[in-house]
């Protein structure tokens, strides 16, 4: 018995040190591949698969006087480029662009900086692992799965170039292992050779600018004087099922621009995977209880009842629909 | 309402509204209640031309069609039968069939729907099993009560893409990569709708 005993000590043992060490090794390589984003500079073009759609755009990144700077051109449809100076988020976009309604400022949440930001958060929820070489862009890239333990999330599998750490490949799987978005480069220049003038706009005639930044965080959220909604919404909701994992990272009131309704806003995130919880008080003319998908961002809207009031509750995110529906339907208000 | 109005509005309920257009008539519809009103009615007579009328009853249609065709006849607007729009549902274009639709069609159909059954929807209708819980459509007055319906208009499709555009805005504006700016960099309006929601919805007010 003893014998059986060490051999199956042994066993674990043997089995769990190459995962732990392959853990690490991915761990690593991830936290390189956060890095590269912003330490090397690169010109390339990428094609992006999300929703049925296939677009095209290349992206610049270069650190130009101690400010990180990064253009993305849509090579494809209507014009379009987004612009990032340090902080500084630019749009210029068509009018009539659906961009135009981007918001102008967003609060800054404890979102991560990077693909993944605390990669001990999501190693009780994802399998980590390397599956062999692969090549993307012409490079010799490191394959790696990041696999989740439940149905309640999507996975990835990423390509990490073997020299400069960047990430040339990525692909959302569905718990079947189907792509949901596909992101990969083309073409792809590193190094001293970007130019500094492939980051300034094209300068397309008849484009509109529009400046986003960062809110910080700490600065109190002011609401918009006129409001014609009835009721003040109660701002502390809460869900009472989750996924594992799953924390609140943020909620804030906001205003739509639209109408000028209220808009109580929660947002979720697992390490990885993210989504938004708004809820906002029934429209008057009522609203459909409806499911989009585009891609796997995923929104389903439902209405609850509070204390005799009526709100609509619409949960956005990148995660599968049944996630969504059985969170969605959880949405209540504390203490209520 | 202007006739400009009722275009931009006919173009919304196709979906072939640009965001502007749609912008001003979400914007009117939110003082006119003319507008709404005309809105929700459109819906309705949308379901009857498209014949997606399992949750209606029997003879219901062939009454529409009757009442239809013989305000066609007596309105000089209308220059092409509506029975060759039924026949292409899918027909996407500008100006489409409701263009066509004059205010005296669409009150006559609705008037044909309020006669034939006592009120707009078979009563027999379920709520799909996700949204059983949904509310009253019709409060004592008569005023219209927040209603969820299965049916998915502009305005809700509009409401879903602007939320789904934040969260993607918020998610790039934190993160800063490259990956989450990609996705505001290709986002595209009118997110095909989960075809199960759209089959098996019907706009319904419940009981």
């Amino acid at each position: 018995m003893m014998n059986l005993a060490r051999l199956l000590c042994l066993a674990t043992v043997a089995c769990l040190v190459p995962c732990i060490a392959v853990a690490q090794l991915v761990e690593q390589m991830l936290q390189d591949m956060n890095a590269a984003f912003t330490n090397h500079s690169y010109d390339g073009v990428f094609s992006y698969y999300t929703g049925g759609e296939l677009a095209s755009l290349r992206v610049v990144h270069k650190e130009v006087d101690g400010v990180q700077r990064e253009r993305l051109v849509h090579l494809n449809g209507a014009p379009r480029e987004i612009i990032r100076t340090g902080e500084v988020v630019s749009c210029i976009v068509m009018p009539g662009d659906d961009l135009i309604a981007l918001e102008k400022s967003i609060p800054a949440g404890p979102f991560a900086r990077a693909f993944v930001r605390q990669f001990d958060q999501i190693a009780d929820i994802y399998t980590v692992g390397t599956f062999g070489e692969g090549r993307a862009a012409g490079r010799t890239a490191v394959r790696v799965a990041i696999s989740p333990k439940d149905q309640d999330r999507y996975g990835y599998r990423i390509w990490i170039d073997k020299e400069t750490s960047l990430l040339l490949r990525s692909e959302l799987v569905d718990h079947r292992g189907q792509k949901l978005e596909i992101f990969m480069f083309n073409q792809l220049l590193v190094g001293d050779d970007v130019e500094d003038s492939a980051l300034e706009p094209e300068g397309v005639s008849g484009g509109m600018v529009s400046h986003l930044t960062l809110q910080a965080a700490d600065e109190p959220w002011q609401p918009p004087a006129a409001a014609d909604s009835d009721e003040p919404m109660p701002s502390a909701w809460s869900t009472r099922w989750l996924p594992a994992g799953f924390a609140m990272t943020d909620s804030h009131m906001r205003h739509k621009p639209a109408s000028g309704s209220q808009v109580s806003s929660l947002m979720y995130s697992d390490g990885l995977a993210a989504f938004s919880i708004y809820i906002e008080p029934m429209p008057k003319a009522g609203a459909a209880s409806m499911v989009s998908q585009n891609g796997a961002t995923v929104a389903v809207t439902h209405q609850i009842e509070e204390q005799g009031q009526y709100y609509l509750v619409t949960l956005v995110g990148e995660i599968p629909v049944e996630t969504a529906r059985n969170i969605v339907t959880t949405v209540h208000q504390k203490n209520g | 309402m202007t006739e400009q109005l009722r275009e931009s509005l006919s173009a919304a309920m196709d979906n072939e509204a640009d965001a502007f257009e749609l912008r001003r008539v979400l914007d009117e519809a939110k003082q006119d209640s003319d507008l709404r009103e005309q809105w929700y009615r459109f819906a309705l007579v949308r379901d009857v031309m498209r014949e997606d009328m399992q949750h209606y009853q029997p003879g219901l249609r062939e009454a529409i069609w009757q009442t239809l065709n013989e305000t066609e006849d007596a309105d000089a607007d209308v220059s092409q039968p509506l029975r060759d729009v039924s026949i292409d549902p899918q027909k996407n274009q500008r100006s489409p069939w409701i263009g066509r639709l004059t205010g005296t069609a669409v009150a006559a159909v609705v008037a044909v729907l309020v006669m034939v059954n006592g009120g707009v929807f078979d009563s027999e209708i379920e709520p799909t099993a996700d949204y059983a819980g949904v509310q009253p459509a019709l409060s004592g007055s008569g005023e219209l009560a927040p209603v969820m319906y299965q049916q998915a208009t502009a305005i809700d499709q509009q409401r879903q893409q602007a939320l789904m555009l934040h969260h993607i805005q918020q998610r790039a504006m934190n993160q800063a990569s490259l990956a989450s700016f990609v996705k505001v960099a290709t986002f595209r309006s009118t997110p095909p709708l989960v075809p199960a929601e759209t089959s098996n919805g019907q706009s319904s007010p419940q009981k």
